[in-house]
């Protein structure tokens, strides 16, 4: 993997590491990078998968080798890996059992993003006709979130022809999403698209808040929309082939306790409290090296660490004028 | 000597036939003209039983009509007395009316501050709770922390 010959014009941030989590890494990573890839691709889009390796496991091989020996070059070269030690995870988490720090890991991705757009996203999502399209033209605005509802495609389907007309096709569908406003939040996380510049004015996702893993996209939607961002929501989906483990799946009937679930408190105020992230948001301050294969691997520093708890980064959203749907 | 005969038979009560002819006739027209005028004299008498009559209704009507008429005044008299009445009520309650909707402006003013307040507590609240989650975690990762490097140590 190198750096992509052409600038890209849309950074995709993704996070992942080599644990199987979902299902087999060829199954739910590597097939969605390939289709994702091919489509924009075919519509010329020049872009820039960021994979942010976060908490990798010692015993694996890292995810940014498996990706960078099982794709095609032609894909392989437009990934740019970022692997981040695994003393991070340990020194940030406020809540042991809520494990992996999905969205400390996306803000990594976010504060590196070379494209002046940014699509933060999940591995497993597979972009729709619409987002492609919208992707390729000039129609995107600045200061504005674009969101996109997500289509569960049913547990266990065959991907061996994966194609948008299988992923269009009704019958397919386990779930549809429904985005109301003013946040249009459902499943945010799967899909934020803005130009680098509003992902910076917000500081990416919330850092001080990490007792929970929910809620955390939902909480960038009110913090941006108190900002004054636009929502705006794109009339086509993004497509996510259900896995055992998604939180969809296995939240149901979680307990509210912030102890007793691996998505740590799902019950706290993600649309009515915000954040202030410090300066050094999306481990601004860790030091960077070169690996091979193109991979980037920041070192742990306790410098690059936010204290444990800062209370005063906690903060309310200013109200806009739009009614809140509570 | 005509006139002299006729004086003399005169003298005696007598008159030529020719003058009691005329005489006659004369009669008996006079006789038609008394029964016709008798006929019109009863017509009249008739005439002036019905305008009689049609005159007493009239008046009986015109009788009712300014009983019917005092009544109407005596009515509108009421009526605008009730008229005063209800103007005078009304005022009442359309003073008693202001007062409420001042009161109600005043009362949704306090309203509305409650409701700023209400929320705003609410969103203290909220905060609160949430520092509070941040403050409990970060007591428990410490006592991790803690009881780990005393195990290390010991």
């Amino acid at each position: 993997m190198t750096a992509p010959v052409t600038a890209p014009s849309v950074s995709i941030v993704v996070t992942a590491r080599h644990d199987n989590y979902g299902g087999d890494a060829s199954e739910r990573i590597l097939k969605p990078l390939l289709f994702n890839a091919a489509r924009l691709t075919e519509r010329g889009i020049a872009y820039e998968v960021v994979l942010v390796e976060w908490d990798p496991i010692p015993a694996r091989p890292l995810l940014a080798e498996v990706v960078a020996t099982q794709l095609p070059a032609a894909v392989a070269e437009r990934i740019r890996p970022i692997v981040v030690a695994p003393e991070y995870q340990k020194a940030l988490t406020q809540n042991p059992r809520a494990g992996y720090m999905e969205y400390l890991a996306k803000n990594v991705g976010i504060r590196r993003a070379a494209a002046p757009f940014v699509l933060v996203s999940n591995i497993d999502i597979l972009l729709g006709r619409t987002v492609v399209d919208l992707l390729a033209g000039p129609s995107l605005a600045k200061a504005t979130i674009y969101r996109a509802p997500r289509y569960d495609i049913k547990l266990g389907v065959d991907q061996t022809g994966l194609s948008w007309d299988m992923l269009e096709d009704h019958a397919n569908h386990a779930h549809r999403s429904v985005l109301r406003p003013p946040l249009y939040s459902n499943g945010s996380g799967d899909f934020l698209l803005a130009d680098r510049e509003t992902f910076h004015q917000v500081r990416g996702f919330n850092e001080v808040y990490r007792v929970a893993r929910a809620g955390i996209d939902q909480n960038f939607l009110a913090k941006a929309h108190g900002a004054g961002s636009a929502i705006s929501v794109i009339d086509g989906p993004v497509y996510h082939i259900n896995h055992v483990g998604s939180f969809r799946i296995s939240s149901r009937g979680a307990s509210v306790d912030a102890t007793q679930t691996a998505w740590g408190n799902v019950g706290w105020h993600a649309r009515h409290v915000t954040y202030n992230n410090p300066d050094g948001w999306g481990l601004g301050a860790a030091p960077a090296r070169q690996l091979p294969h193109g991979v980037t691997y920041l070192d742990f520093d306790w410098a690059a660490v936010p204290p444990l708890v800062e209370l005063r980064r906690i903060v309310l959203p200013a109200r806009q004028a739009a009614p809140e749907a509570v | 000597m005509k006139t002299m005969i006729r004086r003399v038979f005169a003298g005696f009560g007598l008159a030529p036939a020719g003058q009691v002819g005329r005489l006659e006739h004369q009669f008996r027209q006079a006789a038609e003209k008394l029964t016709a005028a008798d006929g019109k004299l009863t017509k009249v008498r008739a005439d002036a039983e019905t305008w009689r009559r049609r005159h007493e209704e009239l008046a009986g009507k015109l009788e009712a009509g300014r009983r019917d008429v005092e009544r109407a005044v005596a009515e509108a008299e009421r009526a605008h007395a009730g008229a005063e009445h209800a103007k005078a009520r009304a005022q009442e309650w359309k003073s008693r009316a202001d007062a409420l909707t001042d009161e109600k402006l005043e009362l949704r003013a306090c309203l509305d501050e409650a409701q700023r307040a209400a929320m705003t507590a609410r969103d203290y609240l909220m905060a609160t709770e949430a520092k509070l989650d941040l403050i409990e975690a970060a007591i428990q990762i410490l006592d991790s922390r803690t009881r780990e490097s005393a195990v290390g140590r010991s």
